[in-house]
């Protein structure tokens, strides 16, 4: 999965985790500022990432979120590109 | 000066003085747990440094701390000899000048080093500052209060308060733009404490692990107050957070804990990391309160935990309890909020007549934990009450078994995952985007919050604005949660039959939810 692809999965997530389908990708977008970090929305997105993409999530990692670009590059390092 | 077991009764004073010296009072995840000796000696302490301040009882100390034991500490040693007023960390500065003046605060308590707009707040409005600093080497919630050189005097009132004194104030969301002030006396607070007590027959040994904010009554009286009046100990968490919730629980192992029923939700989704910690507890039941809960959730939740699920209802003018479910054996009624649990509760019409059982009309309540009224408000407490009976703008029936159950609301406040919102202090907002020609705050039901905001929008003609636009306008305006999710744009807001706005059922009218 590239960069492209691997940014459209999580925004499709973020689209129906926070229940806003216009919502784009915005690597600076605080998610605790506007959505709490301890929200229902949040948890809904992070299990929604675990379950589609087959990663999981631990405690400090979690914690280390807080905009949107963080959750790409946690993704991206789980998910390493593939070569063909 | 030291408390004393006869301290007056009905204080804040003479609650901590229950406790077991060397019992816990106060504990946090990671650190040694405050004793009741500690938290008495801390008390003390503290409130001869704020008369030394010039600050006593009936003064208004507003507090802005994050959640956690230094929070609970503070909301107890301070209320022992002043007045109580926490506010919402998460307030902008418009929303920060308006408590602080509202309240004619005193002084203001913050964590020293938290970055936070109310401190500039505070010094525009000539509200003395006193920083919070935490005691790293003692035990949870222990610290000391630095004073800005130069506030010194005497109080017009020293020592600890009394009964009649003013524990506690908060604000309570309207149905106008302009939150309204609750005073809550000592004895309103320990009462309410003491109901809580007997109806969850919560003893010494009893430990609550809290994850309910300290800016809101639900945690304050039903978490630390409780526990407090019990002699049992409350472990403060930093607030909540659904991934971490799971090791707190290992480590506190409480007997119960309290939420509002979206935390519950977002509970069941994570039961899976939650196992082994469950099953190596001594959970006796887990309380919901602060919005109604599903019945699919108590079901859920009794399922995941293996306890009873207790649901509650309260609110802010009746220093949190006035219904509950009861423990076991006696029946808990899921979609109930359970029995009359410390004030009488009756069921009016609009002419102020108390309906027989089985009859729909006005919650109302009366009892020494409810408000003696709002703040300087004739008009808000002219319709609040009806003699001595407070009107909860619930609307609700009263069974044969005296199970009440709320059907509906009649004021039009927002419940968002027990957040209440006033649509009008949105609307208000919303008006100002040049855009907007007209706006009407409203609340969308919601499947894991219960409530969502919204804004029906008409803009003015030429104009354009979308969701996002309006959304960013707001946000920099508002605390978050009061930030409208869903925007309905409209060339005209449909209206009721009367011809006014109606914000209730404007959901359902638009065909709109979450």
């Amino acid at each position: 999965m590239n960069d492209d692809e691997l940014r459209e999965k999580l925004i499709d997530a973020m689209r129906e985790a926070f229940q806003q389908p216009t919502i784009g990708y915005v690597a600076d977008q605080n998610l605790r500022d506007f959505f709490g970090f301890d929200s229902v929305q949040f948890v809904n997105l992070i299990l929604m990432l675990e379950e589609r993409l087959g990663v999981s999530f631990g405690e400090a990692e979690i914690d280390s979120i807080y905009v949107v670009g963080d959750i790409f590059r946690l993704l991206r390092a789980k998910l390493p590109e593939q070569t063909t | 000066m030291t408390i004393f077991a006869n301290e007056e009764l009905g204080s804040v004073a003479a609650l901590i003085a229950r406790g077991a010296e060397d019992a816990p009072a106060i504990g946090a995840p990671g650190r040694p747990a405050m004793t009741y000796r500690g938290l008495r000696e801390l008390a003390a302490r503290t409130v001869a440094g704020l008369n030394a301040c010039g600050i006593g009882r009936g003064d208004r100390v507003a507090i802005v701390l994050p959640n956690g034991p230094e929070m609970a500490a503070a909301f107890v040693a301070i209320g022992a000899g002043a007045t109580t007023a926490p506010l919402n960390p998460a307030y902008l500065s418009s929303e920060f000048d308006f408590y602080l003046g509202d309240l004619r605060a005193r002084a203001l308590i913050v964590l020293q080093g938290f970055e936070t707009p109310v401190r500039a707040v505070a010094e525009r409005r000539g509200v003395p500052v006193l920083e919070l600093v935490p005691n790293p080497d003692g035990p949870a919630g222990d610290f000391s209060l630095v004073a800005p050189a130069g506030l010194a005097g005497a109080p017009h009132l020293g020592g600890f308060a009394g009964a009649d004194d003013e524990a506690l104030v908060l604000h309570t969301s309207g149905t106008t733009s302009r939150p309204k002030i609750v005073p809550l006396r000592h004895a309103n607070v320990t009462a309410s404490a003491d109901n809580i007590v007997r109806t969850l027959a919560l003893a010494p040994d009893d430990v609550c692990l809290n994850i309910m904010p300290l800016f809101h009554i639900h945690g304050l009286i039903a978490a630390v107050l409780a526990s407090l009046a019990a002699g049992g100990s409350v472990v403060c968490s930093p607030g909540f957070n659904a991934f971490k919730f799971f090791g707190w629980y290992a480590e506190a192992r409480p007997t119960w804990f309290t939420a509002v029923p979206t935390m519950h939700q977002t509970l069941l989704s994570v039961a899976a990391r939650g196992k082994s910690a469950i099953s190596g507890g001594r959970l006796r039941f887990i309380r919901s309160s602060s919005a109604s809960l599903p019945p699919q959730v108590m079901l859920a939740l009794e399922d995941m935990f293996g306890v009873p699920v207790i649901e509650a209802y309260g609110m802010t003018e009746a220093a949190h309890q006035m219904a509950s479910n009861p423990l076991p054996p006696a029946p808990r009624v899921p979609g109930s909020v359970g029995i009359a649990a410390g004030p009488e509760i009756g069921i009016m019409d609009d002419a102020g007549n108390l309906l027989p059982s089985g009859d729909l009309g006005e919650i109302v309540i009366r009892g020494p934990n409810v408000t003696a009224g709002y703040e300087n408000n004739p008009d808000a407490n002219l319709k609040a009450f009806a003699g001595d009976w407070f009107r909860t703008g619930d609307q609700g029936i009263i069974d044969a078994d005296g199970y009440l159950r709320l059907t509906g609301r009649l004021k039009e406040i927002i419940n968002r995952a027990g957040e209440k919102v006033s649509p009008v202090e949105v609307d208000t907002v919303l008006m100002d985007h040049p855009a907007v020609q007209q706006v009407v705050t409203f609340a969308m039901p919601h499947s894991q919050l219960g409530e969502e905001v919204a804004a029906a929008v008409v803009l003015r003609e030429g104009a354009t604005a979308d969701s996002d636009a309006l959304r960013a306008f707001a946000l920099a305006r508002l605390a978050p949660f009061k930030v409208p999710r869903r925007f309905v744009f409209l060339a005209e807001i449909p209206k009721g039959p009367t011809g006014k706005l109606q914000r209730i059922g404007l959901a359902e009218k638009l065909g709109v939810s979450g």
